[in-house]
């Protein structure tokens, strides 16, 4: 036994505290002395207290058994009822008639009701299954164990969407536990195509994955390379699906969002049948979708429950939006410090008169309430909901009025900064958002340097950037560039249902065509 | 994952806006310098000898699918006389594209930047032209692509806005006494469209879409259309000889659009932000060119040295620019730098053509 431990643990023992590592474990398997393994399993998880075991009789018979499992993850009346109470008392007859000895093989065939049950032999998957939520039975005089499923599926109920709002579209959103949100999109596809594979990230959090697509519809190519990058991250811990997406993404150091997370069953509905996939992280309200590009992160989820006109108009007026949200302060220091002569002759006068008593330049009084802007948005997030509005008023409204009639900043100003934030609220992505409240930086200071050939230079190296971007091997501005007509119905406009007969091109399709309203007139 | 490839539509645009640069600004004035009120016509036989010399090189590129131009030269004439004729095109594409920038940059100077140093506008659109070659040819066409639109719709709104001022008198009577110099010219207007040979470098990226001959001709349609539109308009505009003594007739016409709407007071300034990306989209082709002759005469071929012969660009490009003080120089060497073109286009392109049909036939028959 000694030998055996030292042998486990040997290598970790050396000069650093003791810490079980489960590759050690792969090797090695279970033993048939069912009190050995409970003692073993406890050992490697530092005996923690909330490790309980149950030794007992099967059927009252002279063979012991054991179970184990963590009372915080597995339900104990399941354990109770399902796993104990039979193997006690309810299979006494089952035991008594049946042909020959009672066998691991027959133990498990007769006397369970229900849940699934695996046989695990190696030490590595026992220990995994029992910290998921799993518990182990273990039968004297065999050296494999039944692993049960007890896990406890409870938590916050599905309620509303905080993140995503949508005005005519379903309610329902996403919740931290895998089991219902798995439930929720099974719901609403029921495709024997749709496939949910599951793998674990975390060195040591083992969070459970799972990887959702529709075959036939989405690019296998796409889906090998997501699972190839998930189980290639190399991490203690993950918590959250963004933190995944930044992990396996093209590019992690750029600003813009190089996948979309969403907590809305049916936006994720939408993003299967276009090809894409999903992922879910065990713990996570949001689910991530790969690949996307910068005109999918501008569609919203209502969009699709609007008349197709009035969400065409909607969808051109957050691309305007979008530009507002960059240009707007560069554009007016532009104007003002370098080009005043673009500006009709009255406007030119009007912004020079508002700006005759404020002592900074342009660049200063637009920095400055960037800034400002920036930490109000900062606070609204951190402080409580009741405090948050309070701060809003002072911070918008008194202290705006109050530094333009200290003559530090000009009403003009004031406009810019308030349009230029309201339009970066206008974008459906959060991320996408918060990137271009970044963007605005730069293009301030080439504005100041240059002028609007600065700012035009600056878009058209933003332009480069965003080109160069790829998403799981998809072009960032694909639909738009290179142009694809039949995607061009869902991309800067959304033409009606009975025009959108195809996928979207930028994914490779076995079934690229829609089961549409037209197609079934016909 | 699918692979990166240019679509028929990317080549199209590239060869539009590549033929588009800072002579849109400038065409008028040099095609009426020399044939006068039917520059027009010079320029329309031009874009026609454009496309049938183009046609030579979309022939030659299509011989060798997978090299560019460069690469077929070394194929064609082999490694060193390949080499040799490599040389006149490196030169051509380096300085046409430096003198190009510095055409751009006195524009600016002129009409947007009165006050800022000429070296500031060169560097800054140096390294923006730089970072998007190095991030390869699916970037950059893939601005072209975004460009192209916008670069369509503002030529065409400034040539049918200026048609308000247009007097048809001033390109009347059409070919009265001017047959020789509108011949001799259409060779001038041929070198307006220079853009054209860019098929040779691009069409080697469109693995497997098939580009066929209606996309290159679209493609080079679409400046000649709107060149000889503007041309016209300009001239009817302005007379002959008013065309004559404006050295950047484009932005000059913008300006002598009057709006009933006070929005719009200083529409040559939009005119001159918007053509900022043509400019921009056409230098960056030419720059791209510059690259891949760099990489062929001194047979680069790993990854990171044709980054670094991008990279090198950023001193060249700004030390071709700002090498000739005048900028009247700068405008005739740049004009003179057409006779190296003209050289390229009607001698050497089709001999290597010619060439390159026989070498393949007796490969085939082989």
């Amino acid at each position: 036994m000694a030998d055996f431990l030292s042998r486990l643990f040997g290598k970790k023992n050396k000069g650093k505290e003791h810490v079980p590592d489960l590759e050690h474990l792969s090797n090695l398997t279970l033993s048939k002395d069912a009190i050995y393994n409970i003692k073993l399993i406890k050992l490697l998880m530092n005996n923690s207290f909330d490790i309980k075991s149950r030794d007992f009789q099967v059927c009252g018979l002279a063979l012991p058994a054991c179970v184990v499992y963590i009372e915080n993850l597995a339900e104990e009346s399941i354990i109770r009822d399902h796993i104990l109470k039979p193997l006690m008392f309810e299979s006494l007859p089952v035991a008594n008639t049946g042909k020959g000895s009672l066998s691991l093989q027959k133990i498990k065939d007769t006397m369970f009701a229900g849940g699934s049950i695996k046989e695990v032999r190696f030490l590595d998957e026992t220990v995994q299954s029992i910290m998921s939520g799993d518990t182990l039975l273990c039968i004297q005089g065999y050296d494999t164990g039944l692993m049960i499923n007890t896990r406890e599926h409870e938590g916050r109920s599905i309620g509303e969407s905080n993140i995503e709002p949508s005005v005519k579209g379903p309610q329902e959103a996403f919740v931290e536990t895998l089991k219902k949100n798995l439930g929720l999109i099974r719901k609403r596809i029921r495709d024997p195509n749709l496939c949910l594979e599951l793998c674990k990230v975390g060195e040591r959090s083992k969070t459970d994955i799972v990887i959702v697509s529709i075959k036939g519809i989405s690019d296998e190519d796409i889906k090998k390379e997501v699972i190839k990058r998930i189980t290639s991250v190399e991490i203690d811990g993950i918590i959250e699906a963004e933190q995944l997406g930044q992990l396996i993404s093209d590019n992690p150091n750029s600003i813009f969002p190089l996948f979309q997370t969403t907590e809305r069953p049916d936006k994720l509905f939408s993003t299967l049948m276009e090809g894409r996939i999903g992922v879910f992280l065990d713990g996570s309200p949001m689910v991530l979708i790969v690949p996307v590009t910068l005109p999918i992160l501008m569609q919203s989820a209502d969009d699709y429950f609007e008349n197709w006109i009035v969400a065409s108009v909607i969808r051109i007026t957050r691309y305007i939006a979008l530009f507002i949200s960059i240009l707007s302060p560069s554009l007016y220091i532009s104007v003002t410090s370098f080009n005043p002569g673009m500006l009709p002759t009255h406007l030119a006068l009007s912004i020079a008169s508002t700006r005759s008593g404020v002592p900074f330049p342009a660049i200063i009084e637009a920095m400055l309430m960037e800034v400002i802007l920036e930490i109000l948005q900062e606070a609204g997030i951190r402080l409580p909901r009741v405090v948050g509005q309070t701060v809003s008023i002072v911070g918008g409204l008194v202290i705006g009025q109050a530094a333009v009639q200290a003559g530090i900043v000009s009403p003009i100003m004031v406009i810019i900064i308030a349009v230029t934030a309201i339009c970066s609220y206008a974008l459906p992505s959060y991320s996408l958002g918060l990137a271009t409240r970044i963007l605005r930086f730069p293009f301030m200071i080439a504005a100041v340097t240059f002028g609007s050939y600065g700012v035009s230079m600056g878009l058209l190296f933003l332009l480069a950037y965003l080109s160069s971007l790829k998403s799981f091997g998809v072009r960032y501005l694909s639909s738009l560039s290179p142009y694809r007509v039949s995607d061009w119905k869902d991309t800067v406009i959304r033409t009606g249902w009975r025009t959108m007969i195809k996928r979207p091109e930028l994914i490779q399709h076995d079934d690229s065509v829609r089961e549409t309203a037209g197609k079934g007139r016909k | 994952m699918k692979a990166d490839t240019l679509r028929p539509s990317q080549v199209m645009s590239i060869v539009a806006i590549a033929a588009m640069g800072v002579d849109l600004l400038m065409v008028q004035n040099t095609m009426v310098s020399y044939a006068g009120r039917d520059a027009w016509i010079s320029l329309l036989l031009g874009g026609f000898l454009g496309i049938f010399f183009g046609g030579f090189m979309y022939y030659l590129a299509n011989l060798y699918p997978d090299k560019d131009l460069p690469q077929i030269f070394v194929e064609v004439a082999g490694k060193y006389i390949g080499r040799l004729l490599i040389i006149p095109l490196l030169i051509y594409v380096l300085f046409h594209t430096g003198l190009s920038i510095r055409i751009f940059a006195q524009t600016l100077l002129m009409f947007l930047l009165d006050r800022t140093p000429i070296f500031a506008i060169v560097i800054l659109m140096v390294i923006v032209v730089v970072y998007t070659v190095y991030k390869g040819i699916y970037t950059l066409s893939g601005v072209i692509d975004i460009i192209f639109p916008f670069a369509i719709v503002t030529v065409t709104m400034l040539i049918l806005l200026s048609f308000q001022q247009a007097e048809f008198d001033f390109i009347k009577p059409v070919l009265y006494n001017n047959y020789p110099k509108v011949l001799r010219g259409s060779f001038l207007g041929l070198v307006q469209f220079t853009g054209f040979g860019h098929i040779t470098y691009v069409l080697c990226y469109a693995h497997g879409s098939k580009i066929s001959w209606k996309w290159y001709v679209t493609g080079a349609g679409i400046p000649i259309v709107l060149y000889v539109a503007l041309t016209i308009v300009t001239i009817m505009a302005f007379n002959p000889m008013g065309v004559i003594s404006l050295t950047f007739p484009t932005l000059t016409l913008s300006k002598s659009i009057e709006f009933p709407v006070t929005f719009l007071e200083r529409l040559e300034s939009f005119v001159a932000m918007l053509w900022i990306s043509i400019a921009f989209g056409s230098i960056s082709l030419f720059t791209f060119s510059s690259v891949r002759n760099f990489v062929a005469l001194f047979n680069i071929r790993n990854e990171k040295f044709v980054k670094l012969a991008t990279v090198i660009h950023i001193p060249l490009l700004t030390i071709v620019a700002l090498a000739v003080k005048s900028g009247l120089k700068v405008i005739e060497y740049y004009l003179k730098l057409n006779y190296v073109l003209a050289a390229l286009t009607i001698v050497i392109f089709p001999a290597i053509t010619i060439i390159a049909a026989f070498k393949k036939r007796r490969e085939g028959k082989a």
